[in-house]
């Protein structure tokens, strides 16, 4: 935490805004890249997003308020750069919601980084039938290992609510892959 | 030192979870790569942005506030000009109203003088004439002096040939 409030100030400082902003690439890079490839499914997507929402943090750095910690702010951005991208592609290809199951599989099975074997693409299947929000929620917790709080920030929605919803998504795949 | 090796443990950890739960890889020195992609795009959003020669602040308010200048020169000029024009419409008026006037009275007089006196009232008029036309002739040459004085340079010469050019056919 004190190591973010010392990198906020650099990032803040014009003069040693780039290299802290490579420090900031070495910190986080990769977890957000792993938060927005769950989301977009495919490598070539979350490619793209990343380095959207990499800009995006360099440009709106200056704003940002430190209402909260440095990394759920940039959380929030692959978040929302996310879901714009997956909307932007929906306007796109006119998919509807029904569809939207089997596509999060397709897409998942199209990409050429998906090595998964029989055990992972059950996990897969039964994410994928989960609603898209207990989709993220369990995700963010399970693979991003990131807080009720962190999570509650991000989302927009009360811990609590995160914390009944998380237990009750875990029993259920649990459920499902024993079985 | 502490945090970043937490840092690499938590990468480490971060991508074996996500190859081993969920299948998903990446394609091999992809971060590093990704980084450098990064980098050069945020090192483009720094540059400053190039601005056209004359569109530049130095250049670009003196072009404009010599443009507003010259057409309000020419607006003032134009004016100016105008009331030029008048003064001497006005001088011509007066002269052509008082020579009328002098015509008339000299038929209207004549009609009544005894014919041995004629020759004299005659001669009279005549002189009478040329001094009024004289002194008239002074009167605007001293206008036209005075109204170039306050007449731009430029347009002197013009002025003051053919004021001159007037008079001198009156």
């Amino acid at each position: 935490m004190k190591q973010e409030v010392e990198l906020t100030k650099k990032l803040k400082n014009p003069k040693l805004k780039n290299k802290a902003f490579k420090e900031l690439l070495d910190l986080y890079q990769e977890r957000l890249y792993w938060h927005i490839r769950k989301i977009v499914i495919t490598h070539d997507n979350a490619n793209d997003v990343l380095q959207e929402t990499f800009i995006r943090i360099y440009k709106g750095i200056t704003n940002f308020k430190e209402k909260s910690a440095l990394h759920t702010w940039m959380y929030r951005i692959a978040y929302n750069e996310s879901l714009r991208f997956i909307e932007k592609n929906k306007r796109n290809s006119q998919v509807s919601l029904e569809e939207n199951n089997n596509q999060y599989l397709n897409t998942l099975m199209e990409d050429s980084y998906f090595n998964g074997n029989e055990l992972q693409l059950k996990l897969q299947t039964i994410i994928s039938k989960l609603s898209k929000k207990q989709q993220r929620v369990f995700q963010m917790k399970y693979f991003d290992d990131l807080s009720f709080r962190e999570m509650s920030e991000i989302l927009n929605v009360s811990e609590n609510t995160l914390k009944s919803s998380y237990y009750s998504i875990v029993k259920t795949i649990e459920e499902k892959i024993l079985v | 030192m502490t945090t970043m090796k937490t840092t690499n443990h938590q990468k480490e950890n971060i991508t074996k979870l996500h190859k081993e739960k969920l299948g998903m890889d990446v394609p091999d020195d992809f971060f590093s790569k990704s980084k450098e992609d990064i980098l050069n795009k945020v090192t483009k959003l720094e540059e400053p942005r190039q601005k056209v020669f004359w569109l530049k602040p130095l250049i670009a308010y003196p072009i404009a506030a010599s443009i507003i200048l010259a057409i309000a020169l020419t607006f003032w000029m134009q004016n100016n000009n105008q009331t030029v024009q008048n003064d001497i419409t006005n001088i011509e008026e007066a002269t052509e109203f008082n020579s009328e006037l002098l015509e008339s009275d000299f038929l209207v007089t004549s009609l009544i003088i005894p014919e041995g006196q004629l020759q004299d009232y005659l001669d009279q008029y005549i002189v009478n004439t040329i001094i009024i036309k004289a002194e008239l002739s002074e009167q605007e040459l001293e206008n036209i002096f005075i109204n170039s004085l306050f007449i731009e340079d430029s347009l002197l010469n013009n002025y003051i040939n053919e004021s001159l050019i007037e008079n001198l056919i009156i």
